[in-house]
């Protein structure tokens, strides 16, 4: 079977990709809720809500996020409470019971949301209904030299770990600045708005790092607790990623090149964090060789089910059914809607045209295309012919 | 304004001959038949397709191959009884209008859909999959 990439294919995977983010809606009412808990936390730490108190970090900053294929396609979205205080005056332990305390006292207050209170390891987590709010206590890291870096605890709440997700998130934008340019500047043409915020392009890498996520999350569904952190597959794709292009030729070449941007020296594999390089993003990998062999495995297998995807050669349907195996059923879905929509779409504002000699339906009239020249209605099933 | 006038049997198979230079309509007094290869989209299979149309009659469209997957009790979206596709609404197809303009590209669409359907189990073509067939359906009325 040969092996083709297509206009088709890069527009039923990005439609497909599409499901699993944030919608619009989803993240302004995000928005609001974590602007609530700032407000609540600065109350009860007698600040100012407005300088830089809570603010999102991971996905939800880096533009990837991927709703949780294990629980019904919640979003979670990480913030950091960063609490204005030196670390002196303070242990890991008081700073996340403190912060716990203020959360508490948001709940009590019935919030708009009406949401529910878990402690975890090092946050806590708010639930509201479709998604929750991993706060993240913090403290400013006053000997950096970067304003935004912090000192978060580790799991066992004994030392103080170094982060820097403000600058991470900024490295990560910058790898794909001349992509988020380019799409920028096409939004704002189509739609004469001057300024579209950043959030609304997504870029090839974005969408790439969204879909090796949920593949992970399908592929690890017996054993999640080998999952490789999305922070390593965010990394190593934005190292792989060469600029844009076509959404399936660049999925596939970040696929294939990630895993050689895995290092090694002489203790074991890094993934050194671009912006605080003496961290290393696959700690959790020493002295468990299976975590490392589980990440090569897996996505050796992803790189193979996304070249199924170019290679499945029997019909739209057979693409949108390994598109369900890949992704999900969500992504899937939603592709099948697009792709439908898209050309009933066109057809009723009179644009649909097809390619001469083979019938390929398109939405623009172009050299070679034959244009369709009248709407019309699939009606009717299963009737006797007139 | 006249009302538009008929196209000639011949009129209809120079334009299909034009779009799909491969294909050779077989053509009688008044009466057409064109067999044609159709690919809705680049991942789609290529289809054959049989369109018959008879003077005075809408034209009837088949798929030749491969062969159509109607579900195991034998239902398929939009097609009549004798398997020919369901293109068209009553009046939505006149004598006036190229078969390769409206039917072609139509037939088109209906497989894209259905490849779709296929997958899904849902018709997205138009229309909210879920409503209630428009009743004038089986009653089309001859030209």
């Amino acid at each position: 079977m040969t092996r083709f990439s297509s206009q088709a294919l890069d527009e039923l995977l990005g439609t497909g990709i599409r499901q699993l983010d944030i919608t619009s809606a989803e993240r302004s009412l995000a928005v609001t809720r974590y602007g609530a808990v700032a407000r609540s936390l600065a109350a009860h730490w007698n600040t100012d809500p407005h300088d830089g108190l809570v603010y999102p970090q991971g996905s939800m900053r880096l533009g990837t996020i991927t709703r949780n294929f294990h629980q019904n396609d919640e979003i979670d979205i990480d913030l950091v409470a960063r609490r204005d205080q030196a670390k002196e005056s303070t242990t890991q332990a008081d700073l996340k019971t403190d912060t716990g305390l203020g959360l508490e006292k948001f709940v009590l207050g019935e919030p708009e949301g009406d949401p529910t209170l878990d402690e975890g390891k090092r946050c806590w987590t708010l639930h509201y209904t479709g998604f929750h709010l991993d706060v993240l206590p913090a403290l400013p890291n006053l000997t950096a030299s970067s304003d935004s870096a912090i000192i978060i605890t580790d799991k066992e709440m004994l030392r103080w770990q170094f982060s820097n997700p403000v600058a991470y998130a900024d490295w990560f934008h910058g790898v794909m600045a001349k992509e988020i340019e380019e799409k920028l500047k096409i939004i704002a043409k189509r739609t004469s708005i001057e300024e579209v915020p950043d959030w609304q392009v997504k870029t090839t890498l974005q969408q790439t790092v969204q879909a090796l996520k949920r593949h992970r999350d399908i592929y690890f569904t017996e054993n999640l607790d080998q999952r490789p952190a999305s922070i390593v597959i965010t990394t190593l794709a934005a190292h792989a990623y060469r600029g844009g292009g076509d959404l399936y030729e660049v999925l596939d070449d970040i696929t294939d090149r990630m895993p050689g941007f895995v290092q090694r020296d002489g203790q074991g594999y890094v993934v050194a964090n671009p912006v605080e390089p003496k961290e290393n993003f696959v700690d959790r990998w020493k002295g468990k060789p299976e975590r490392a062999v589980a990440f090569f495995r897996w996505i050796e297998q992803a790189k193979a089910d996304f070249d199924g995807l170019s290679r499945a050669g029997g019909g739209l349907d057979t693409v949108i059914r390994k598109m369900a195996d890949v992704l999900g059923e969500g992504p899937a879905r939603n592709a099948s809607q697009g792709m439908s929509r898209g050309i009933v779409e066109t057809r009723r504002r009179g644009q649909l045209s097809y390619k001469a000699g083979t019938g390929i339906l398109a939405g623009t009239s172009v050299t070679g295309t034959r244009r369709v020249t009248r709407d019309h209605d699939f009606h009717g099933h299963h009737g006797a012919r007139p | 304004m006249a009302p538009a006038r008929r196209l000639t049997i011949a009129q209809q198979a120079l334009g299909l001959r034009s779009v799909f230079p491969d294909s050779r309509p077989v053509i009688g007094r008044d009466r057409l038949c064109w067999t044609g290869r159709l690919q809705p989209c680049e991942l789609s299979r290529i289809y054959t397709v049989k369109i018959i149309y008879t003077v005075g009659r809408y034209p009837v469209t088949r798929i030749l191959d491969p062969q159509l997957s109607a579900t195991e009790t034998g239902f398929l979206p939009h097609t009549y009884n004798d398997q020919s596709l369901c293109l068209h609404d009553a009046g939505q197809w006149a004598e006036h209008m190229l078969i390769v303009d409206t039917i072609v590209p139509w037939t088109a669409e209906w497989l894209l859909h259905y490849e779709i359907w296929v997958a899904t189990g849902e018709w997205l073509g138009d229309q909210d999959p879920g409503a209630e067939l428009p009743s004038h359906y089986d009653d089309l009325p001859a030209l």
